[in-house]
């Protein structure tokens, strides 16, 4: 009987000798743990962040749209929510063509007026509401209120927020890695010691300076997709919690 | 006297090409004269102290490399492992640990080396410079491990778009530019140990095996070219030799 060479034979480890005991170790120990590695990222898979509707609106609507600033490539979308039912919305978010083909008299007019069919985004159903309370909710000019706001007007569950985000137990909207990767907040902290403590940043920085630097962010992250202005409120509460607590904790230690 | 300072474009541009060109030069040009040798000679690879110490090194650097290479080829992956402080000092831990083991086996190596009263040089230059290149990068590994924790995460945002950005060809320096001392110096030593590598004895390890995947691939190519009588011959000799036990 003809034995054929069993391909299982190619040796594709750069070790001479297949009867080495620590080969076969080496290669069930390495095997296993790049299955086990495989196995368990898949459950935080799901963990993933829901879509963010201000990085959403930055990184598909604002090359053709403003938002109160006029008429860009397409119409300005102040207001495209009161201008429009939601059902009509979602129908010509979804596939404009489909709606012009099928003669709907606002698709037209628009079509018409702009000299141009808007594209299909490709954009998922959850995406897409998303997007649609963003703009009823008041668009980037919401955010712009919010990055206004000072740190010691923060919720406890926005300072909450600041902390898983800076923790990394919830993820960034435009991908990335946490805060503290790098950075920690304090000597007892879990954070990286890459980059500098941040306990102090709030007192140093103050609401405007830190604001600024945290929406810009460290390193190209995920490009253009930098913090929303959620996330940037969230962070700068959480470092303004963080310093007031251990100054609080220093203080009564002190006493 | 002040210290001449290299341009970060020389460490973290040119050097990384130039590391990447004679690796592949030294290589190819190793393969094909190991593949015009003959088989005796060919085979004559082996590893030294294959028990021990060696075994545990091998092992050790195995799961450094192993870690290095998920690092680099899943960031997104490795970041969302880490997400959980648990999974994350597991990743963390067993690299450390690892590397621990690594560097202990090393200089056990070393000394058994040095105490022994077989007196062995090195085989060229060049093996001396690699093995020095291997330690700089074992305890630099370590002390970037303890001091800059965490490497496992912020290399995903630092290092890899950077080592990517070399394979794109648009080298993005800024990302290293900043990094502390040990991290540029096991970037730097990497990419001396890349272009040294080829020119190591070991390399005839990977040889072996490249040779035997080649032959798998060109194989069915040979088949098809070859008329169908010699391939029946062929065929029939190999069953022949198989049968026997022949090697």
């Amino acid at each position: 009987m003809v034995t054929p060479t069993p391909i299982g034979q190619l040796t594709i480890w750069p070790i001479v000798g297949t009867h080495d005991r620590s080969v076969h170790a080496l290669r069930r120990v390495t095997t296993g743990v790049l299955m086990g590695f495989l196995l368990l990222c898949g459950p935080g898979r799901t963990a993933s962040a829901a879509p963010d509707a201000a990085t959403l609106f930055t990184a598909r609507c604002s090359g053709c749209h403003t938002y109160g600033k006029g008429d860009f490539v397409g119409p300005d979308l102040k207001g495209v929510t009161d201008r429009h039912s939601r059902t009509w919305l979602t129908a010509w978010i979804s596939s404009p063509d489909r709606l012009v083909r099928s003669g709907d008299p606002v698709a037209t007019a628009l079509t018409k007026k702009y000299k141009l069919l808007m594209p299909d985004l490709g954009l998922t159903a959850v995406e897409l509401s998303a997007l649609l309370d963003y703009f009823a909710a008041g668009g980037p000019d919401a955010g712009a209120r919010l990055s206004d706001r000072r740190a010691d007007a923060a919720t406890q569950d926005e300072i909450e927020m600041g902390q898983r985000l800076f923790s990394g137990q919830r993820a960034l909207a435009g991908g990335g890695a946490a805060c503290s990767a790098c950075h920690r907040t304090g000597r007892g902290s879990a954070g990286g010691s890459l980059g500098p403590d941040l306990l102090q940043a709030y007192s140093k920085f103050q609401d405007k300076a830190l604001a600024w630097f945290l929406a810009r962010g460290c390193f190209p992250r995920v490009p253009g997709a930098p913090l929303t202005d959620r996330e940037t409120f969230a962070l700068k509460a959480f470092l303004r919690q963080a310093g007031t607590d251990r100054a609080a904790g220093g203080s009564a230690s002190q006493r | 006297m002040s210290i001449p300072v290299v341009p970060d474009q020389w460490l973290f541009v040119l050097m990384p090409a130039a590391a990447a060109l004679i690796a592949l030069t030294a290589f190819v040009v190793r393969y094909i004269r190991w593949r015009g040798q003959p088989a005796a000679t060919r085979a004559r690879a082996t590893v030294d102290d294959a028990a021990g110490a060696g075994a545990i090194w091998r092992l050790a650097i195995a799961i450094v490399l192993a870690g290095h290479l998920l690092a680099f080829a899943f960031p997104e992956k490795v970041l969302l492992w880490n997400r959980q402080p648990v999974r994350l000092l597991l990743l963390e831990g067993t690299g450390l640990f690892a590397g621990a083991l690594a560097l202990g086996a090393f200089v056990v190596m070393v000394v058994k080396r040095l105490l022994s009263n077989e007196r062995r040089g090195a085989r060229s230059v060049l093996e001396v410079v690699a093995g020095t290149l291997v330690a700089v990068e074992v305890i630099s590994g370590l002390a970037i491990a303890i001091l800059y924790r965490w490497a496992s995460s912020w290399s995903g945002v630092t290092l890899v778009p950077y080592l990517l950005s070399l394979i794109q060809m648009k080298p993005a320096v800024e990302l290293v530019a900043g990094m502390p001392f040990l991290v540029r110096l096991h970037l730097v030593c990497a990419f001396a140990l890349l272009a040294v590598a080829p020119f190591m004895e070991r390399v005839r390890l990977v040889f072996v095996p490249l040779d035997r995947l080649t032959s798998w691939i060109v194989a069915p190519i040979g088949a098809i070219r070859r008329p169908v009588r010699s391939t029946v011959e062929g065929w029939s000799t190999r069953r022949v030799r198989n049968e026997r036990g022949d090697s």
